[in-house]
């Protein structure tokens, strides 16, 4: 069974791929694979990270953060590289006189900030920046804990609270001793006798109360 | 000064190596086993057996990823000329080669100047078969190849490859070669003495955090 609109479809990404194939095979770029390389590493390294379920999720963020930092970086330096070699194509044509070269020119400085920025530029960058922008990271990460224990604590000063409201220990009344047969035999006052009557009393309505 | 960084720039080797996307990604992550375990090793933030451990660890990633990369990448280059072939049929372009080799070789003799390329040893390897394209005037490979100064370099057949490429090098290195690489990866810093038995997780959590 055909389908009209599935068929357009087909047929327009057919000639969407081919215009794609023709123009990289006239002008394929150094460049195009490695942004290529960057980006997917910037989605699949800290994604992998963060599937990792060895890990504490606490570990696993920073790594997760680090990894995507670094081809964050590599994005950036291989970008900015290429754009500042290809500039200096146009005048080195002219200088030379010969215009006709400048696409030529251009591959090749291309393929060189390609290179430049992998062995140097990018190492580079990340070890200025990196250790600096992981500790903001790291601090952000302890205040964001410190929020969390905090909020924990909190809520279970609150299930204390709680606790301490409606769970009580039931206190066991001591058995009421019978004043009048264990009264001291030595100085024994009525006024004492009379105090510890009533303290056993209050004990005593303490149950279940 | 100016014209000899002018005629290195203009090199056709250089400019073919620069326009090919397997041979810029295998020299940048040559480059990256150099350039990463230097950076490592100068960086003054870490103490110096963590640096040293570090930077043995990125030298031996980086040429696993690199091993990993060229033993994948064929499979691509030759599944997506096929594929090509497949998906272009009316394309005369696509269907003058037998495969991605055999349209390599051509375009390799095609991007160098006339004169050297009938002397050249991947010459013998051209079929020396008609061109099949919408002109009258017949021609063969060889012939295109030795009389013609700019000789067709089938754009679409050299894009399909170009592309299929690219993305065998981001299926490659971003998800197969940092998967495998862990397999060989442990066992080779244990072979040189940077690893003993249990210290695995200890040391990978230190580099972790400390870099």
């Amino acid at each position: 069974m055909k389908i009209p609109f599935l068929n357009q479809i087909a047929e327009k990404s057919k000639l969407g791929l081919k215009g794609l194939c023709v123009s990289l095979g006239k002008h394929n770029d150094a460049l195009y694979a490695v942004l290529a390389i960057a980006v997917f590493k910037g989605i699949f390294r800290p994604t992998f990270t963060m599937m990792d379920k060895s890990e504490k999720p606490e570990v696993k963020r920073y790594a997760a953060f680090r990894e995507g930092l670094t081809e964050g970086i590599a994005f950036v330096s291989y970008f900015i590289t290429s754009k500042l070699l290809k500039k200096v194509a146009k005048p080195l044509c002219n200088a030379v006189k010969r215009p006709e070269a400048l696409g030529q020119v251009e591959h090749s400085m291309s393929f060189l900030a390609v290179c430049l920025s992998a062995g140097v530029v990018i190492p580079a960058v990340c070890n200025l920046t990196l250790k600096p922008i992981m500790d903001l990271y790291k601090g952000f990460q302890k205040k964001r804990n410190c929020g969390l224990e905090k909020h924990e604590d909190a809520n279970e000063e609150k299930k204390l609270d709680v606790k301490e409201n409606v769970v009580q220990k039931p206190v066991i009344s001591q058995p009421v001793k019978n004043i009048y047969t264990s009264v001291p035999a030595s100085g024994g006052s009525l006024i004492t006798l009379m105090q510890n009557r009533m303290a056993d009393r209050n004990a005593g309505m303490k149950v279940g109360g | 000064m100016i014209d000899k960084v002018f005629n290195i720039l203009t090199n056709p080797n250089l400019v073919s190596t620069a326009q090919n996307t397997v041979a810029s990604v295998t020299i940048e992550t040559g480059l990256k086993a150099v350039g990463r375990p230097a950076a490592t090793l100068l960086d003054k933030h870490a103490d110096k057996k963590t640096r040293q451990y570090s930077s043995v660890k990125e030298l031996f990633y980086q040429i696993l990823c690199l091993g990993i990369y060229m033993s994948v990448i064929p499979l691509f280059k030759k599944g997506g000329f096929k594929l090509a072939k497949k998906i272009y049929k009316d394309e005369v372009s696509l269907q003058n080669f037998k495969n991605a080799t055999e349209y390599l070789n051509y375009h390799k003799l095609a991007c160098l100047p006339k004169e050297e390329r009938a002397s050249h040893k991947l010459m013998p390897l051209i079929p020396d078969k008609e061109i099949i394209s919408g002109a009258k005037k017949k021609i063969s490979m060889r012939d295109e190849l030795l009389t013609k100064e700019k000789p067709f370099k089938f754009p679409l057949a050299k894009g399909a490859i170009e592309l299929s490429s690219i993305i065998g090098s981001v299926v490659g290195l971003t998800i197969l070669a940092p998967e495998l690489s862990h397999l060989f990866l442990h066992p080779l810093m244990k072979l040189v003495g940077m690893e003993k038995e249990g210290q695995k997780q200890n040391s990978e959590k230190k580099i972790d955090t400390k870099a």
